[in-house]
């Protein structure tokens, strides 16, 4: 799936393969001015191109080929994060509790009451509104990390572990001056305020050496 | 087991006063001997006798358990079989049912903006008209679906019932790359049921057919549909598939309700259509085919019979 560049506006996906239920949820949704396409199957969502937007999925869990619980499972294996409100004619328990396991927002079962769809929508919006900062903050992260040089990289690492400058000096077999110019370095070209604050972004980058 | 220990006894009270167990054997076995070996005999006989009685009486006690079992095993299958059934209308009801309640809130919505859009009310309170209809659709093919096969009877045209479910399975048909052979003469005399409940039957056979063909890559996949008088009155319908076939051990087995070799089945199917076979005062009977796999026979008598 390819992320589209154009329209800004939270989009909501319907996955059902009832055409009816689609048409309704459609009105619906467009009643309270939410974007919203609708897909008969999973393969046809997956064939759609996904907007640069906070979007979510409304998924029937009994679709043709392939369970909603499982494409649920196949989504999360590709690294589409998009969170996911299940509808289903009879949910039992087992399977709402396997669904919200896996991250589902909401278990819904037909008839549903607007208000609950609607409320549950926000919450996914909401929720990918979230998880699309993170996920800008890190890629930004991510840049600035790999606009240091190799040495800087290898301090900053050092440096949010705990480890004090004659101690990284000694490990990088380096002058304690040049750590402190490494140093410096880092917290300039990350933008980093406190070692706290660098600290926190070396967790968000998965860089910190653990101890 | 009672056996022995009747004969202990027997020949405990015998042993006691019989003076010939304390003397010495000799070749003759003498009056005494005779008599007692006349008495042993008879006594074993009466005990046999007895032994053979209990154990019929034991043989004929477990048959009634066994009958009652199965009784109850038929009954708690048609309750499992009234839960698969309640759960699967429930989910063809609030599929309208859903888009009904959706359809209202977005009619409500609409009429609620700022300015309300009579247009998208309008076409939401149409939809909700069409799936109560839809709904209430559903509830009549159920209704439909449990009649008895003698309501609504109609003389039906046998091979037109196979044409039409062969024009319904072709996309199946096609995309496992079955070839389908027909042998279907004019002619047959028409039998006397419902055309819908025919063709349900029969596309079950043929779906399972197809599924039974799946796997197969070593041979072609073919699939045989024929119609031929049967009997003097009536039409036998044969469809012969190259799958795997069946342990003949479980030929009968296939019918019973939740029998089934399928991952996804239900094992409903068959046994639902041998009862809509039967209401139709005919039979479905399967047997090892001469395309490698299963043949399945449907014989339907005409109205003359019926």
């Amino acid at each position: 799936m390819n992320r589209k560049a154009a329209p800004v506006d939270p989009t909501v996906f319907v996955v059902d393969d009832d055409a009816s239920v689609r048409d309704a949820l459609k009105s619906l949704l467009r009643s309270v001015d939410l974007e919203v396409e609708t897909f008969g199957s999973a393969a046809e969502f997956l064939r759609a191109q996904l907007p640069d937007a906070p979007s979510c999925l409304v998924l029937d869990v009994r679709l043709p080929g392939v369970s909603g619980l499982d494409f649920q499972g196949e989504l999360a294996k590709s690294g589409i994060n998009i969170p996911i409100i299940f509808v289903t004619g009879h949910g039992d328990i087992p399977m709402t509790v396997k669904a919200m396991k896996a991250g589902a927002v909401e278990f819904l079962t037909k008839p549903f009451r607007d208000q609950d769809m609607l409320d549950a929508i926000q919450v996914a919006l909401d929720r990918d509104r979230t998880r699309r900062e993170q996920d800008g903050k890190i890629t930004q992260l991510k840049e600035l990390f790999h606009s240091l040089t190799s040495r800087e990289q290898e301090v900053i690492g050092f440096v949010t572990s705990g480890l004090m400058n004659k101690q990284i000096a000694a490990e990088m077999g380096v002058s304690v001056i040049t750590v402190k110019v490494h140093r410096g370095n880092v917290m300039r070209k990350m933008g980093a305020k406190s070692l706290t604050d660098l600290v926190r972004m070396a967790d968000a980058l998965g860089i910190r050496r653990k101890t | 087991m009672f056996r022995a220990r009747a004969l202990n006894a027997v020949l405990l009270v015998l042993a006691g006063p019989a003076p010939a167990a304390a003397a010495p054997f000799d070749t003759s076995l003498g009056r005494s001997g005779s008599i007692l070996l006349v008495a042993l005999l008879l006594v074993l006989q009466t005990a046999a006798i007895v032994a053979l009685l209990v154990q019929n009486t034991r043989t004929r006690r477990a048959e009634r358990a066994a009958r009652a079992q199965l009784t109850q095993i038929a009954r708690l299958n048609r309750l499992a079989a009234a839960g698969e059934l309640s759960a699967s209308i429930s989910h063809e009801i609030k599929q309208p049912l859903a888009a009904i309640a959706a359809n209202a809130s977005a009619a409500l919505r609409w009429l609620g903006r700022a300015t309300p859009d009579m247009g998208e009310a309008r076409a939401a309170l149409e939809r909700i008209i069409g799936e109560a209809h839809r709904a209430s659709d559903v509830i009549g093919d159920i209704r439909a679906m449990f009649k008895k096969a003698g309501d609504g009877k109609a003389p039906v045209d046998v091979n037109a019932v196979i044409r039409e479910v062969l024009v319904l399975a072709r996309a199946d048909l096609e995309t496992s790359r079955i070839a389908v052979e027909t042998d279907l003469p004019e002619g047959l005399p028409a039998v006397v049921g419902s055309p819908a409940q025919l063709q349900q039957v029969l596309l079950n056979v043929v779906t399972n057919a197809v599924e039974a063909m799946d796997q197969v890559a070593e041979r072609a996949r073919r699939l045989r549909v024929t119609s031929r008088p049967h009997e003097t009155d009536g039409v036998m319908i044969t469809v012969e598939d190259s799958g795997e076939g069946i342990d003949p051990r479980n030929a009968k087995q296939i019918f019973e309700p939740f029998y089934t070799t399928k991952q996804q089945g239900m094992g409903l199917g068959l046994s639902i259509c041998r009862s809509i076979v039967e209401a139709h005062g005919g039979r479905l009977t399967a047997a090892p085919g001469a395309l490698h796999g299963l043949a399945l026979r449907i014989s339907l008598p005409t109205g003359e019979r019926a």
